[in-house]
């Protein structure tokens, strides 16, 4: 490095400055990069090129090249279509709410109010018990009988029913189950993000004149807006791709009415063995989360 | 900035001004709801789990709302922590959960501060692609990566499992990190540097300190996402030796039987330790950092 | 089946591989989590790199068979180790997975070698089969002197094109339980045909506010729901699909799928006085079993493993159940539609060696002393938690655990049973819950989906 001749042009030191810098930027993320590469994005570039292939679970070192056939099919595919809005409206549904619910959580969690750190300590409860437990529980609740929600329906006179087998309340209940389970990691996100604005500018904006709403408004809202749009993105693509609460609470009924991509991929790969097939709707999943990713994050950086 | 020419400052201002008014009491009343209404709704499930893992069976499958006294027992929870299996499991999920949260962290604090500080061509492509591997559903390229983590060695060992926690952990964790890195003024950095400092310095010195609530979430997210997984663990476990609590929770059903009190009561007791770490953790971070972190810049 | 080139896929594969072991070895050892590498020196890791020496490890066998009642001594399994040990002078790896997972990890990395013996159903058996997973048995049939007392049918149900491909251990035919008291107290008898089951059905529910009169599994995906059907459809014919040449032949009328669909589905939930409860649409086995063993239904369909549900701490101490169980529940055949014979389904569980296995000797091995008559009288038969699975032995060595005269019926309705062909059965599962759910939802007419489900069935007779 110190080969370069003192002689050099300011233009030299900055662009020597520019390399520097550059290299160190590059080699701290590297490590990140290199696991990820490996580990995931092989399978992944596999997984993509199985998608231009015949190939059967049973028999998958044997796989025959058919160009665009899979997508071709994919146009005709009615339980796919279906499955596709379904699976869209579920992730628009879904995040919103847990957005603006996360978001009020935050909000009341963040007041100082005598024994709020109890529930700030209790409010990731939901988040941490496994699916297949929590959808246990709810398959419990709502059972015919003895579930305590046929119970309390039934002494109020309303009707009862197993309600995953319902063909809307199904679809509901999968809502609620997302919703229950995530509200609570949005909230410790946002209060995380909140907390991290300065109190200057909150007695700024009062010397302004500005209110609790606006405050809110003009001060919390754009300095959480990375944190959101994170939890947003983290969550559309977790929605977006969920299989096991909804395998595990319903199996995609009743009537193909809680049906995602997720869950017919899995019927594709493991129950039709259709490998090549299930990547291809693998491949149309990926291309929407990325443009939904790429519009959102180039949006949000515009404003 | 606090000027608009909405229609419906009005409407704002005077809820403001209401809001302002005698605040604490009043305020204190509308927050004890609002979090009533929340935690109703996210408790109600978990008491009912609370209820269960200290009846028996019976109970559950009784058309009663409330158990009477006389069907609550801690016979579950004697049973499912005298369970050897168990208790290895629980090891297991510690040690790979921990391991892989240092891991996470610690490529992905570099990462972070990389994306954020540093221009190099390629860095908002790079993170692109890290978050593109988040967006297959894993059943689909389940052989592959089988394949590859059998040719890496890397089957049925907690090495393995760590690194596959990771990379579920890596982008968002990253991308997190350098959020909050991200909101950290520059002035700092350069602050820093006037001073002689490296950039390693500033990492140590300011981003770390700074970023301690993102870092604290990221790692929270990537310990409960490792303490939680099941798919990963169910194709990479081969025998007892690596199988963790998610995973574990098999041995309270058999082929055409659920032992539901015991599943219940073990998931009970997987939860406690991650609800313990984040009361610590977020008692340190949030009433942490609002004093005493901002001081020491 | 397309017959392609993948050996470059492999060679590619092992170069990636290579390097990428280094790359990862590294950076995880200069991270500081490198420490967990020492923990994991067990497991079946280290011999798989040795390029197929069969040495010294031992072997690994994953299964679900076993009883898994927590606290109690594993007496099935416990003989299993000890006959295992006395054959082949060393221990073994036992490890314990839900079929589900099971079935998905060994069609995914089977071809590694790992695990050398496998237990499961009779639709991972054809499937495993058809992948290609499987090593022959037949040299290790001839060299076992009991093997003749393997009864015929579970036998038959182990072969596929004249060749032994496994052993079973334990056999259940689906059966029709009955709450014999509730039909006595009613003045009835056990029906025959489905229309009296029908009418007896509309009867309970009429008469008991507390008890429906029957309940079978609706739930999209239920491998439960799946079995109950083709227990149906083995009333009406020996197998639904019959080999043809290299390829499968449906042998099941449009019509006979109808019948099932409209005496098992329709008047169940669809029609206006439903035999079932219409609220329990969407359940399976979950609801199944403990409803029954807990009064709510009059009729259900199961199997020796309901027996289970009392036994040790497991499921249920109540008395209801015990009570249920003992004294007021009578097993019959099915009632029988429309030109139906006695037939039930029949669940064969075979025990198979990993044909990659590298030590494919003691893979055999395992397979022997899991289906050893001597294990199946001394452990099976003996195991508190597993009273329930011996009841209908598949070796005429081992003495069945029926001990009251209200079960014994299970032994001739065994014998009417019918295993699955090696079919693989996954796309028409796939079709079938379709189908099911349409008519149990009233959406099809039973008859029309019928039509539809038979000629799914025809279309996928090349692919299975």
């Amino acid at each position: 490095m110190s080969t370069q001749s003192a002689g050099l042009s300011r233009y030299g030191e900055e662009f020597k400055t520019f390399l520097s810098e550059t290299w160190l930027g590059y080699v701290m993320v590297i490590p990140a990069t290199l696991i990820l590469a490996v580990i995931i994005g092989y399978p992944i570039l596999r997984g993509i090129q199985l998608a231009f292939y015949e190939a059967s679970l049973l028999n998958p070192e044997q796989m025959q090249y058919i160009g665009l056939e899979n997508f071709l099919r994919l146009l005709e595919d009615t339980t796919f279509q279906g499955a596709l809005w379904r699976t869209i409206l579920l992730t628009g549904i879904v995040v919103s709410l847990q957005y603006l619910l996360g978001l009020g959580l935050a909000l009341v969690l963040r007041e100082k109010v005598p024994g709020v750190e109890i529930f700030r300590s209790l409010s990731m409860v939901t988040w941490v018990i496994p699916v297949i437990v929590m959808v246990i529980i709810f398959r419990f609740l709502v059972q015919n009988g003895f579930g305590p929600v046929n119970i309390i329906l039934g002494n109020l006179g309303m009707e009862t029913s197993y309600w995953f087998g319902q063909r809307g309340p199904a679809f509901i209940l999968v809502i609620i189950m997302h919703v229950w389970r995530n509200v609570p990691f949005y909230a410790i996100a946002l209060l995380a993000g909140m907390t991290a604005i300065p109190k200057e500018q909150y007695e700024a904006a009062r010397l302004d004149g500005a209110g609790a709403l606006q405050r809110f408004r003009y001060v919390t809202l754009p300095q959480i807006s990375t944190v959101s749009m994170i939890m947003i993105i983290l969550h559309v693509t977790f929605t977006f791709k969920n299989f096991d609460i909804v395998y595990l609470s319903t199996g995609g009924g009743p009537l193909g009415s809680t049906e995602v991509l997720a869950t017919y991929v899995y019927k594709q790969a493991f129950e039709q063995y259709a490998l090549g097939y299930g990547a291809s709707i693998g491949v149309v999943m990926l291309i929407i989360m990325l443009v939904f990713t790429v519009v959102y994050v180039q949006y949000e950086s515009a404003e | 900035m606090a000027n608009t020419d909405d229609a419906s400052t009005g409407v704002v201002q005077r809820i403001d001004a209401w809001l302002d008014e005698d605040m604490s009491v009043r305020r204190a009343g509308i927050v004890y709801v609002v979090l009533g209404l929340y935690f109703a709704f996210l408790l109600l499930p978990i008491v009912y789990m609370l209820l269960a893992s200290f009846t028996s069976q019976d109970f559950l499958f009784s058309p009663e709302l409330i158990p009477s006294l006389s069907d609550l027992t801690i016979n579950n929870y004697v049973s499912v922590l005298t369970i050897g299996e168990f208790q290895r499991y629980f090891v297991n999920s510690t040690i790979i959960a921990v391991a892989t949260t240092a891991l996470v962290l610690t490529v992905g604090i570099l990462a972070g501060y990389s994306m954020s500080r540093f221009e190099y061509p390629g860095r908002r492509g790079l993170l692109y692609a890290f978050l593109s591997t988040q967006m297959l559903p894993i059943v689909l390229i389940l052989i592959p990566f089988f394949l590859l983590m059998y040719d890496l060695n890397l089957i049925d060992s907690h090495l393995g499992i760590v690194v596959a926690h990771s990379v579920i952990g890596i982008p968002l964790g990253t991308w997190l990190l350098k959020g909050y890195i991200d909101d950290i003024p520059e002035s700092l950095d350069e602050a820093a540097m006037m001073d002689g400092g490296s950039r390693f310095d500033v990492l140590v010195r300011i981003i770390i300190p700074l970023s301690m609530p993102g870092i604290a979430v990221a790692g929270f997210y990537t310990f409960i996402l490792s303490w939680n997984d099941f798919l990963l663990v169910s194709i990479l476990s081969q025998t007892e030796a690596t199988r963790t609590l998610p995973f574990g929770l098999q041995l309270f059903q058999a082929q055409n039987a659920v032992a539901w009190n015991l599943l219940i009561t073990a998931a009970i007791i997987t939860m406690v330790p991650v609800v313990l770490l984040f009361a610590l953790a977020q008692k340190w971070v949030v009433e942490g950092l609002a004093s005493g972190g901002m001081k020491g810049m | 089946m397309p017959q392609n080139q993948s050996g470059t896929g492999i060679t590619r594969r092992r170069m990636i591989g290579v390097t990428g072991a280094g790359v990862a070895t590294t950076l995880l050892a200069g991270c500081g989590s490198g420490g967990t590498a020492e923990t994991d020196s067990d497991g079946g890791t280290e011999e798989s790199t040795d390029s197929g020496g069969g040495s010294g490890e031992q072997a690994l066998m994953w299964e679900y068979g076993f009883p898994n009642t927590q606290g109690v001594e594993p007496v099935w399994r416990n003989t299993f180790e000890a006959k295992y040990e006395e054959l082949a002078g060393e221990e073994l790896t036992i490890s314990r997975f839900a079929y589900e997972d099971l079935r998905q990890k060994f069609l995914t990395g089977a071809r590694t070698g790992d695990p050398d013996a496998i237990e499961g159903t009779l639709s991972h058996f054809s499937e495993y089969l058809a992948a290609g997973h499987l090593a022959q048995l037949d040299d290790l049939a001839n060299e076992l002197d009991y093997f003749d007392g393997y009864i015929d049918n579970a036998i038959d149900a182990m072969r596929y094109q004249g060749d032994l491909y496994a052993l079973p251990y334990e056999g259940n035919a689906r059966a029709f339980f009955v709450r014999q008291d509730i039909l006595d107290e009613l003045g009835q008898d056990i029906p025959e045909t489905v229309s009296d089951f029908h009418e007896v059905g509309r009867m309970i529910n009429e008469e008991y506010d507390d008890v429906v009169a029957y309940h079978n599994c609706t739930k999209d995906g239920s491998v439960r729901a799946f079995q109950e059907f083709m227990s149906h459809i083995y009333q009406h014919t020996d197998n639904m699909y019959v080999p043809e040449g290299d390829s499968w032949s449906l042998n099941v009328e449009a019509e006979t799928i109808g019948q099932v669909f409209d005496n098992w589905y329709y008047q169940m939930y669809a029609v206006d006085n439903p035999v079932a409860d219409p609220d329990d649409l969407g359940t399976g086995w979950q609801t199944n079993d403990p409803g029954y063993i807990n009064g709510n239904y009059a009729f259900i369909e199961g199997g020796t493993w309901i027996r289970n549900w009392t036994s040790g701490e497991n499921i249920n101490d109540s008395d209801t159940a015990q009570d249920i169980l003992d004294n007021k529940t009578q097993i019959a055949h099915f009632p029988r539609g429309e030109g139906a014979s006695k037939g039930t389904f029949l669940e064969i569980k075979p025990v198979m060696a990993n044909a990659h296995s590298d030590q494919l000797e003691k893979a055999k091995t395992a397979v022997q002393a899991y289906t050893h008559p001597d294990v199946l009288s001394e452990g099976m038969a003996q195991d508190p938690e597993a009273s329930g699975s011996a009841m209908t032995p598949v070796h005429e060595d081992v003495e069945s655990t029926i001990d009251s005269e209200n079960w014994e019926a299970l032994t001739e309705i065994f014998e009417t049973g019918r295993a699955l062909a090696q079919v693989t059965w996954g796309p028409v599962r796939e079709e079938f819950y379709t189908y099911m759910q349409q008519v149990a939802y009233g959406e099809t007419d039973p008859y029309d989906a019928g039509e539809q489900f038979h000629s799914a069935l025809q279309d996928l007779e090349s692919e299975i």
